[in-house]
């Protein structure tokens, strides 16, 4: 196995994720032939530990959510492997799983979606919603049944009472916390979170991200914290993945990579951060350009059109991703050597 | 107070527009919706002024109040806005014209409307028409509004996409708005919104949509331009961390009120009124290095067709005085200079 692995004790190590790659094709005219691909994700590595939250960031359309939805198997992987370290199972590569197989891995990794408005059907009462799981999966019925509804109900806040309503009846952070008490019915070990608290008013986020906080401490779960909130993804996060144009640029523990970021696309982030506070203005780090496409990606590293250090072998070779310190990985050629800007803090 | 009604006023010489007693109820199936119950704020000239709140507390309707943009379902029962003109020289008030008492179609209120006062709406996609250039949307105004010919619009236009930071502005002047990024296209609009070199200009969450390092080049750049062109600008959003970055002065609103104001210092380091601690307190700060649980505020923001006895935040207020709060709506009441708070906790005052 040509090993791309970036762990080197597995023990604690929950999810691994080497090379995952998801393309789509790009077909047009009139016989719709495959015209080119968008590389979403395209050679991504990273690693999740038990009990913690991996921040996975990124600006939109650079593949954050479609590598979260890639891991756990909404999406068909175009390469790479997918390793799970499964309770009863031990160490599996869930790319190889059929149908079947994946039906048994999958009460242990769920998902929590942006929109509450959209990802809960508004035919299904409250309890139907997340009872669904618990039937399919067999683990209880009747009396029983209504009795974990209730109990998951309570666990996310709200009232066993609200059991026979329909969505609609429910504003934006009731019915995410409906979308987490869906999540949690089976127990999982796993919750890819897609930006969870996006679509949310500011007093309502902070009281999800709260109950997220709780839930992983009681039922000691692990998150991917898909988001592009940086402020909120500091805050949740005990390491942060960012992505840019479907590749992982940087992967460290959050302040390492919040203070003393490696690579120049994040510490441009970090200066982009809108900081709650007027004594901390700054200019912001200019990007020349767009965002690269990731159908005609540039050459070399991806960053390289925009960035201030770039030099010559930047453009035409891809910086692979490196350990510059421990426990912190960069793909950029001179990571280490540049003496970034980590985010400002309060004098 | 001034209340004159002559041209010549007492108005502060720098207040560019007045909004005073402002109320907007919207007519509609489900009922009375009152947007806004007494919204008054003096807008000092070239400052930018935030107005922050959660969805729903009226913060865009002030504006489109201001711009007569309100939908058909809208009426203003009661309140008074107020564009002063100010001599170029003296910086006095030259004349005072009262909006509310302008047809919203009438010619006097479409010369003010993208000329003098000009707003930046959220949703670049949906605020440009598809079917247009987005040099001939720009452009557009420009003839309009200053009387020029269509070449000359076109060279003006052209140096305002140079000057919102569009690199290459001739090949984006012939260009559909499908054909620019979300950056782009709301550099478009800001474009279009300073077109006419605006007295004020309504920027209602302009930056929202947009990925953050853009948005903090947007930000970065209209800055820039108000301070060049001496605008004056009305930043509405919901984020903490872009009116920090972005304004002079702060208006905080709750359910179609304005519960706390003062300039951006105090908003951040002292605050008084209970909501905009609960606010500060409940958003993560980049950058703080010691991660504070959050503490969210209680409950949720209550739909605008109910009508809340007394203080409309007392549900959700740590600070709750019952037999007091539940009962009358604070007036607002001055705490220092330059610092205004509705809230009991400061003063007895009722709002009548």
């Amino acid at each position: 196995m040509t090993d791309q692995s970036l762990v080197q004790s597995r023990e604690d190590v929950l999810l691994e994720v080497v090379d995952l790659k998801k393309h789509f094709p790009v077909r047009g005219g009139f016989i719709k032939k495959g015209v080119g691909v968008v590389k979403a994700v395209d050679g991504v590595n990273l690693f999740v530990r038990k009990g913690e939250t991996l921040g996975l960031v990124g600006e939109s359309g650079c593949g954050k959510t479609t590598a979260g939805r890639t891991i756990m198997r909404l999406m068909e992987p175009t390469g790479g492997e997918i390793r799970f370290n499964d309770p009863k199972q031990g160490w599996i590569n869930l790319e190889k799983l059929d149908r079947n197989q994946m039906r048994a891995v999958r009460p242990n990794m769920q998902i929590i979606f942006q929109d509450p408005f959209s990802s809960l059907d508004p035919r299904m009462t409250v309890e139907r919603i997340i009872a669904e799981p618990l039937e399919i999966n067999n683990v209880a019925k009747g009396k029983e049944l209504q009795d974990r509804v209730a109990e998951l109900l309570r666990t996310v806040g709200m009232r066993p009472e609200f059991m026979s309503r329909y969505p609609h009846a429910f504003s934006g952070g009731q019915r995410q916390r409906l979308g987490i008490a869906r999540a949690l019915a089976l127990n999982p070990k796993l919750i890819v979170c897609d930006e969870p608290v996006s679509a949310l008013d500011v007093s309502i986020q902070a009281q999800v991200i709260n109950l997220l906080e709780d839930l992983q401490k009681d039922f000691n779960l692990t998150y991917i914290f898909v988001a592009h909130d940086l402020s909120v993804v500091e805050h949740i996060s005990d390491r942060v993945a960012v992505m840019y144009v479907g590749r992982l640029v940087e992967l460290a523990k959050t302040e390492d990579l919040y203070y003393t970021p490696k690579h120049p696309y994040s510490e441009a982030l970090m200066a982009a951060v809108p900081k709650p506070d007027p004594r901390r203005r700054e200019r912001p780090i200019k990007l020349p350009g767009e965002v690269a496409s990731p159908i005609n990606p540039p050459s070399g590293c991806y960053f390289h059109p925009r960035c201030r250090y770039v030099k010559d072998i930047c453009k035409t070779e891809a910086p692979p991703l490196r350990e510059v310190a421990p426990e912190h990985w960069a793909a950029c050629h001179f990571a280490g050597e540049l003496s970034l800007r980590g985010i400002s803090t309060p004098s | 107070m001034s209340e004159s009604t002559g041209s010549k006023t007492a108005v502060k010489e720098d207040v560019i527009l007045r909004v005073k007693d402002l109320h907007t109820y919207f007519y509609t199936e489900l009922g009375v919706a009152r947007a806004l119950n007494g919204v008054s704020f003096d807008i000092p000239a070239r400052k930018v002024m935030g107005v922050v709140g959660e969805s729903g507390c009226g913060k865009s309707v002030t504006a489109l109040a201001c711009m007569r943009l309100l939908a058909k379902s809208a009426r203003i029962p009661k309140g008074e806005i107020k564009l002063f003109r100010h001599d170029k020289q003296t910086q006095a008030v030259a004349e005072e014209i009262d909006l509310l008492a302008l047809d919203r179609m009438s010619p006097q209120m479409r010369a003010i409307r993208g000329a003098e006062l000009a707003m930046i709406f959220q949703e670049p996609m949906t605020s440009l028409n598809p079917a247009y250039t987005v040099g001939d949307q720009i452009a557009e105004a420009i003839i309009l509004h200053q009387k020029v010919d269509a070449p000359e619009a076109e060279t003006r236009t052209i140096r305002i996409l140079d000057q919102v930071g569009m690199a290459n502005p001739k090949a984006i002047f012939r260009r559909y708005p499908h054909e620019l990024s979300g950056g782009m296209r709301q550099r478009a609009m800001i474009a279009m919104g300073l077109s006419c070199n605006p007295a004020v200009l309504f920027a209602d969450e302009p930056t929202t949509a947009l990925d953050v390092t853009t948005e903090a080049q947007i930000l970065d750049l209209m800055r820039d331009l108000q301070k060049d062109m001496g605008m004056t600008i009305v930043f509405i959003t919901h984020n903490l961390g872009v009116v920090a970055q972005m304004c002079d002065y702060v208006s905080v609103m709750y359910l179609g009120r304005i519960v706390e104001q003062t300039d951006i210092d105090n908003i951040f380091y002292n605050p008084q009124h209970p909501y905009t601690k609960a606010l500060l307190n409940s958003i993560p700060h980049a950058g703080a290095r010691e991660h504070a649980r959050l503490q969210p505020i209680r409950g949720m923001v209550p739909d605008p067709y109910s009508q809340i006895k007394g203080c409309p935040f007392h549900p959700r207020c740590n600070s709750f005085m019952p037999g007091k709060c539940d009962q009358k709506v604070p007036a607002m009441t001055k705490v220092a200079d330059g610092h205004t708070v509705r809230c009991f906790l400061y003063s007895d005052e009722v709002q009548e």
